[in-house]
């Protein structure tokens, strides 16, 4: 099993363990950038994947993965209507949802007692306008949703815009950013906003879960703010796919069926703040019934949002190369 | 026949990798966003090489993480001479019977890895970190700093904290064999300690001086994880940075070798010059 770290209970691999009685061996990523060369290379020998929408056409394109068999799948039925025959996938004949999450606006309410994202015109504005926050300000270091949000905050409405101009005024705007604020790109964001190193950043829903577990003892959970639009968020999702090689084909279904049960999305969501878009899992009933804190309500990906979502979408080479262009401008800073 | 382990080794962990990167640089990727290397030299392929040699020169895209890593790497090992120096000095030849204990307590950080020690100064120099409450508690400060916000100076700090064990022990080692009579005999002659320093220890220390920074200039110089976890802006990026970014995966992995090539390049050119110099060295100093 090759998937993202941190994204999975250790619950769900023992439940799935002592089930089936067979022994779960996961090898955990830390990027979905990190995962495909060595997925496309061969140097990783996996019967299931946690994929990146993004990289599902060149998976299947190289003849990575193989379509899936609904015989297997009975807890198919247990996915959202919308996303049973998903945009990515049609008739999802080739995976089964992951886990979604938004990417947003994540600050702390006792250090910006006045901030308001939705007194901005164009909220993502807030980076540059903040007045007081030097030093304060970071973007997730990931290419996709550094660049993107920028770009919306520029007010491209595609957010995998390959046009050059798009991407130079992104580039310029960070540049602006790093000269205004000395931005930090880093992936940290749960850990830099509890620790107050950051008063406000770019970041996802799950990370204010997270932040909530390194917050000083003598601060409430309740200061750690999220906000991403209900319309035209920027939504993120993983799908689970399986290995064309596959040695365990029956049992990569098996697993992939395991994750559509709502007791061990629960947990999931419990564990890394991600959503499973299955039945019982809508925000509402995740808060009505307990399984998480109504202050995360702005955190966890609504099926409206996920449904009015924006996504990061499969790019050519040549796009690759450009935003890969940008992205070492935004980097060096040059 | 003794030699073959090393040359196995030399050749399966040094040269096939080296090559690889050479034929990653001078092939193409793929469509499918897979390198394709060029092992045979008579296809090389250097427009890619020659193109990010221009771009880092002044004005090129790659030219500002040139300058920082120049600039870092040169202050940081500056840092290292001068804490370094007097501390591997002293332990070689003032430390008596301390000599031993001093010995074991300097290899103490490499008992942990280098990120590890990296991560345990995010815990110092956070806002709410131990420095900062120590500054803010003796009065130095009237609030905290914030270390960690994209300071140039802080990776230069973190860089010679990280590579200072690696640049005192080989200088230890060297500043040891400096014969004690030639300092005595100084002495003798009536020159103060001043004088001693400047005129027969410090020559003497020119070349362990010299080996010790070959040792941490080599690793500093493609470090990229010390300015990504202390610092994490753009403005204090470095070449291992970019290196990163492109080698990493995606359309220009080609890019990324050539970076690598033309940083390796560089480096075996003023490792040469330490091995020119090393032996000229020991020509003079060997009996005629």
């Amino acid at each position: 099993m090759y998937c993202w770290t941190g994204t999975i209970p250790k619950q769900t691999f023992q439940s799935f363990e002592e089930q089936y009685g067979v022994e779960v061996r996961p090898t955990f990523y830390g990027s979905p950038d990190e995962a495909l060369p060595k997925i496309l290379s061969g140097a990783i020998d996996f019967d299931v994947y946690e994929c990146s929408m993004e990289q599902l056409p060149i998976a299947v394109a190289n003849k990575i993965i193989q379509p899936v068999n609904d015989s297997y799948l009975s807890n198919k039925a247990n996915i959202w209507g919308a996303l049973r025959s998903p945009w990515y996938d049609a008739e999802a004949s080739y995976t089964i949802p992951g886990s979604y999450w938004t990417t947003g606006i994540a600050w702390r309410e006792d250090l910006l007692p006045a901030f308001d994202p939705s007194s901005f015109k164009n909220p993502y504005d807030a980076y540059w306008e903040l007045d007081g926050v030097a030093g304060k300000v970071q973007f997730l270091d990931y290419i996709r949703d550094c660049i993107g949000m920028t770009m919306m905050r520029n007010g491209v409405d595609d957010i995998n815009s390959t046009n050059q101009s798009d991407l130079d005024d992104a580039v310029a705007a960070i540049r602006e950013l790093v000269q205004k604020t000395r931005l930090r790109l880093s992936a940290d964001a749960y850990q830099t906003l509890a620790q107050g190193t950051n008063w406000i950043e770019q970041a996802w829903g799950a990370d204010v879960y997270f932040a909530g577990f390194y917050l000083p003892k003598d601060v409430p959970q309740t200061v750690l703010k999220f906000w991403a639009p209900q319309d035209r968020a920027i939504v993120t999702s993983d799908t689970w796919v399986i290995n064309r090689k596959a040695r365990n084909p029956v049992l990569a279904h098996l697993w992939m069926n395991h994750l559509l049960e709502q007791q061990h999305a629960e947990k999931m969501v419990q564990y890394s703040g991600l959503v499973t878009p299955i039945k019982g899992m809508e925000v509402d009933n995740l808060i009505a019934n307990g399984i998480m804190d109504e202050r995360l309500l702005p955190a966890l990906p609504s099926p409206h949002q996920i449904a009015n979502g924006v996504y990061h979408a499969p790019l050519s080479k040549e796009g690759e190369t450009a935003w890969q262009n940008a992205w070492l401008a935004v980097k060096s800073d040059a | 026949m003794l030699g073959s382990p090393g040359i196995i080794w030399f050749v399966l962990w040094v040269l096939v990798p080296a090559y690889t990167i050479v034929a990653v640089s001078m092939g193409y990727v793929s469509d499918s966003m897979l390198p394709v290397p060029e092992w045979n030299p008579l296809y090389w392929n250097v427009e890619t090489l020659t193109t990010v040699f221009r771009e880092m020169r002044p004005g090129g895209t790659f030219s500002r993480v040139v300058t920082n890593t120049v600039i870092y790497v040169a202050c940081a090992m500056a840092l290292c001479v001068l804490v370094g120096y007097p501390v591997a000095y002293y332990i070689a030849k003032q430390a008596g019977r301390w000599k031993a204990l001093l010995i074991v307590l300097l290899t103490i950080p490499f008992w942990t890895s280098y990120l590890m020690r990296m991560l345990a100064w995010i815990g110092l120099l956070a806002t709410d970190g131990y420095v900062n409450r120590l500054l803010v508690g003796v009065g130095l400060l009237d609030n905290p700093y914030g270390w960690l916000e994209g300071h140039g100076f802080v990776v230069v700090i973190a860089l010679a904290y990280g590579y200072l064990p690696y640049f005192i022990l080989p200088l230890l080692a060297s500043l040891d064999r400096i014969d004690d009579r030639l300092i005595d005999a100084a002495k003798d002659l009536g020159m103060n300690r001043l004088w001693t320093f400047l005129r027969v220890i410090l020559p003497l220390s020119a070349m362990p001086l010299v080996t010790a920074s070959t040792v941490v200039l080599l690793p500093m110089c493609g470090d990229y994880y010390t300015t990504t976890l202390m610092s994490g802006s753009p403005s204090t990026a470095m070449i291992g940075n970019q290196i990163q970014i492109l080698a990493q995966g995606g359309p220009q992995q080609n890019v990324g070798a050539s970076m690598a090539l033309l940083l390796q390049i560089t480096l075996i050119l003023l490792l040469s010059f330490y091995l020119y110099a090393s032996s000229k060295t020991n020509r003079t100093a060997a009996p005629v």
